[in-house]
């Protein structure tokens, strides 16, 4: 009989157990707030090199990494990657001497150049040639064979600012008698030239206008990207998208940057950052090579192009 | 340890109280301890399942949102738009309202944004730190509001920072309570109409036993009238039927006990006055008779004394012989009629065989005699019971049923003694001799062979002849009136 009690009290204990027990658990007062401490101020100031948007920050990271950590190897001072959103931001970042050193894009130098005398620090040579275009791509079972044939469709634009992914296209528009608010059905901004080619990929336009390095650069890292796109029409060449530097630089810092570029693909970790990039090597490059690109600028601004 | 005796006196206590509590308390109480038993057992199980399969799904929600937020924060803190990064985690904030706070820190584990204004909670971001090869972690603590979840989600694998969301248990907590309060509010409702239910059973169930207590008190009391009503058709129904039942045939009982007394008295009456003529019977007979062929025997004796000579006197003392002889026989005669010899002598069959004769010689009745029995293991009054019974019933017909046949049988049957008395008279109506006063004869074969462990039926019609048949055990038993 007592056999049986203890039996049942015995079970009825382990049943209420996971009842009963509970771990004394911290305590945090989430109601008493104390300032927050000041960020810790490091001994030694960063190169700050801003790189434009023109693939997702997330990409960009991945990809520059190597190439930032061979200059901070060679310059033995910590470099820091800048992002921004748009092609301006970066400009703004280089005019106030924020950035030390940014990778932009051709558009953005131009004006650049203009406005504030941003300078040309080195040229990546890709595939040999310092030049890149504008493609024009469509879905591949898209019938279009050219912009006219884009007419009423929808197109995305990259970066406001940007050469291949906006005012290339735009020019053909206006070649064509056309604006490209009247002419395309509907336009939107993707702000970096992976995301309008995924667009672009996946139907959500019809065309768009790419950078054709990042292009290369996309498909070579995607497989079964290039099967989705059709490239229809290419640009004249441009002058590719220089290493800029704030006219602010130290002249010696700015020396000392621009052999480190130049002698990059020299030295093993150099060339496997530029691999990455799929850029050969640095060069010098004349602000001549970028008259191409600055006179489609010209035409577009005096036939009033909208910037948003 | 508790000994048996301990254990012993608890559960005689237990007993003692169940037993001496009514039928209705017992009901309420195994109703009320049943509804409690399953109330309060059912509730605090529910209550626990419910705060862990909360606190699970909680915990599920909180990561998937962290993890969502953490990876919308990517490119935000990438190019460094703050605004857009403090928006969204505002937004974030106000979508689910079960979280206290969102806190981004880079990857210096400093706070980019947060939620809580106007600085930190001390010890806040050291609660939760994230290893690199973790995704996530959870981490618990309590505040002063409650229980809360710190979920710690590494944005673009670290190298942006952390993004950590605090999610408030206080939610569950009330749903928790509410649903609680609901279930015991439950049970205490059924409780009450547990006790409802039951007064009212009790009242079902005792109404019908109360009242057929107080009608077998009465019956008791030796009231026959009382009949319960069948208040339902269960068991109890069925017991006051059995007690109606048994009320009208204790009734019946009664009934025909009283009328047997009323017929014992009456033969005992009879028993006694006939015994008071027979006995005026034999000193008439004595008297009339047997004193009158005396007086003239002792004349004769006289006259055979006063004899003038031999002669006269051999004559006379002749005469006197003759005379004696004609007494004696006439006192032989008497005696057997009162009591035949042959019974005792020969045994049953052949007294009423003797009987029989006798009724021959003294009417015209013809009598068919069939003795197949074997009497001897019939004891003495027994006997003579039999032979009384046989005698009566055959002087009835001979008295009464102006037959002309009578057949006489005495068999042995199964168990015992058959004797039956058959003629083709006029009968009579059965149902009327039962009356007292209008000759026991009827009635006191009966009795005589009821006495002896036996039965009597008869069987008559007007006009159809009667059928007297008595059936006696073999083993006579002692049967009381």
């Amino acid at each position: 009989m007592s056999r049986f009690l203890y039996a049942f009290s015995a079970i009825l204990i382990v049943l209420l157990l996971p009842a009963c027990s509970s771990r004394p658990e911290p305590f945090i007062d989430i109601n008493a707030l104390t300032p927050v401490s000041p960020n810790v101020t490091r001994d030694t100031l960063p190169l700050r090199v801003a790189v434009s948007a023109v693939i997702s920050p997330q990409g960009t990271v991945e990809s520059y990494a190597p190439l930032l950590d061979y200059i901070e190897t060679r310059l033995e001072r910590p470099v820091e990657l800048v992002q921004r959103s748009t092609y301006a931001e970066v400009n703004k970042l280089l005019e106030t001497g924020e950035v030390d050193v940014a990778f932009v894009c051709t558009g953005a130098y131009i004006i650049g150049e203009r406005d504030f005398g941003m300078q040309i620090l080195a040229a990546p040579v890709v595939n040999g040639t310092a030049a890149y275009y504008s493609w024009l791509i469509v879905p591949a079972d898209s019938p279009a064979q050219n912009l006219a044939d884009l007419r009423g469709k929808t197109f995305a634009f990259t970066d406001p600012l940007s050469h291949t992914g906006r005012l290339y296209p735009t020019y053909l528009v206006f070649q064509l008698g056309e604006r490209p608010e009247t002419f395309f059905g509907r336009t939107f901004f993707t702000y970096s030239h992976d995301a309008a080619i995924q667009a672009v990929a996946s139907g959500l336009a019809d065309g768009a206008a790419v950078d054709s390095l990042i292009y290369t650069y996309l498909i070579k890292r995607e497989p079964g990207l290039e099967m989705k796109l059709r490239i229809i029409h290419q640009s004249p060449p441009f002058g590719i998208p220089p290493v800029v530097v704030s006219p602010n630089i130290r002249p010696q810092l700015r020396a000392v940057l621009q052999t480190i570029f130049l002698d990059m693909h020299k030295t093993p970790e150099g060339r496997d950052a530029l691999a990455i990039l799929d850029i050969d090597y640095f060069i010098l490059l004349d602000d001549n090579a970028y008259d191409s690109a600055r006179d489609l600028e010209i035409f577009l601004g005096n036939n009033a192009t909208e910037t948003p | 340890m508790p000994s048996r005796q301990f254990l012993q006196n608890w559960i005689n206590r237990f007993w003692a109280i169940v037993g001496s509590v009514s039928i209705r308390t017992k009901i309420i109480g195994i109703i009320l301890g049943l509804v409690l038993l399953l109330g309060g057992g059912l509730t605090f199980f529910v209550r626990q399942a419910l705060r862990e399969a909360m606190s699970q799904e909680l915990e599920t929600l909180a990561v998937a949102v962290t993890q969502d937020l953490a990876s919308r924060s990517t490119d935000l803190i990438l190019v460094n738009n703050m605004y857009a990064l403090y928006d969204l985690i505002l937004q974030t904030k106000s979508n689910y309202p079960d979280i206290r706070y969102i806190l981004i820190l880079d990857a210096d584990n400093q706070a980019l944004v947060h939620t809580f204004g106007n600085g930190l909670p001390g010890g806040l971001i050291e609660a939760n730190p994230l290893f690199v090869d973790e995704g996530y972690n959870i981490y618990t603590f309590n505040s002063a509001e409650g229980r809360v979840l710190d979920v710690a989600v590494s944005i673009f694998d670290g190298r942006s920072g952390v993004a950590r969301v605090g999610f408030s248990e206080a939610s569950i907590q009330r749903t928790v309570t509410l649903v609680t309060t609901q279930l015991l509010l439950a049970t205490l409702l059924v409780s009450t109409i547990g006790i409802v239910a039951s007064i009212f059973l009790t009242w079902i169930l005792t109404r019908p036993i109360l009242s057929l207590a107080q009608a077998a008190h009465a019956v008791g009391q030796g009231d026959f009238n009382q009949q319960v009503v069948r208040w339902a058709n269960d068991e109890i129904g069925e017991m006051s039927d059995a007690f109606n039942t048994m009320v009208a045939d204790l009734r019946l009982a009664a009934e025909e006990r009283g009328e047997r007394e009323l017929l014992r008295t009456e033969l005992v009456e009879r028993v006694i006055s006939a015994q008071e003529e027979e006995r005026k019977r034999i000193a008439r007979d004595l008297h009339d008779q047997t004193s009158q062929s005396l007086v003239s025997l002792i004349v004769q004796l006289k006259l055979a004394e006063s004899a003038p000579n031999k002669k006269a006197r051999t004559q006379a003392l002749l005469l006197l012989r003759e005379q004696l002889r004609a007494a004696l026989g006439d006192v032989r005669r008497m005696a057997h009629d009162l009591r035949p010899d042959v019974l005792d002598d020969l045994g049953l069959a052949q007294a009423i065989q003797w009987f029989a004769d006798q009724c021959r010689q003294n009417s015209n009745l013809q009598i068919s005699m069939i003795v197949d029995a074997d009497c001897d293991q019939l004891p003495p009054h027994a006997a003579a019971a039999v032979y009384r019974v046989a005698q009566e019933s055959l002087s009835n017909v001979i008295k009464h049923s102006r037959a002309t046949h009578v057949w006489v049988s005495l068999k042995n049957v199964s168990e015992g003694f058959e004797l039956e008395v058959r003629d083709n008279g006029i009968g009579f109506d059965v149902s009327q001799k039962r009356n007292p006063g209008e000759g026991l004869g009827l009635f006191g074969m009966q009795e005589r062979i009821q006495l002896l462990g036996g039965e009597v039926s008869i069987q008559s019609a007007s006009g159809e002849g009667t059928c007297f048949c008595a059936s006696i055990p073999c083993i006579v038993k002692e049967r009381k009136l």
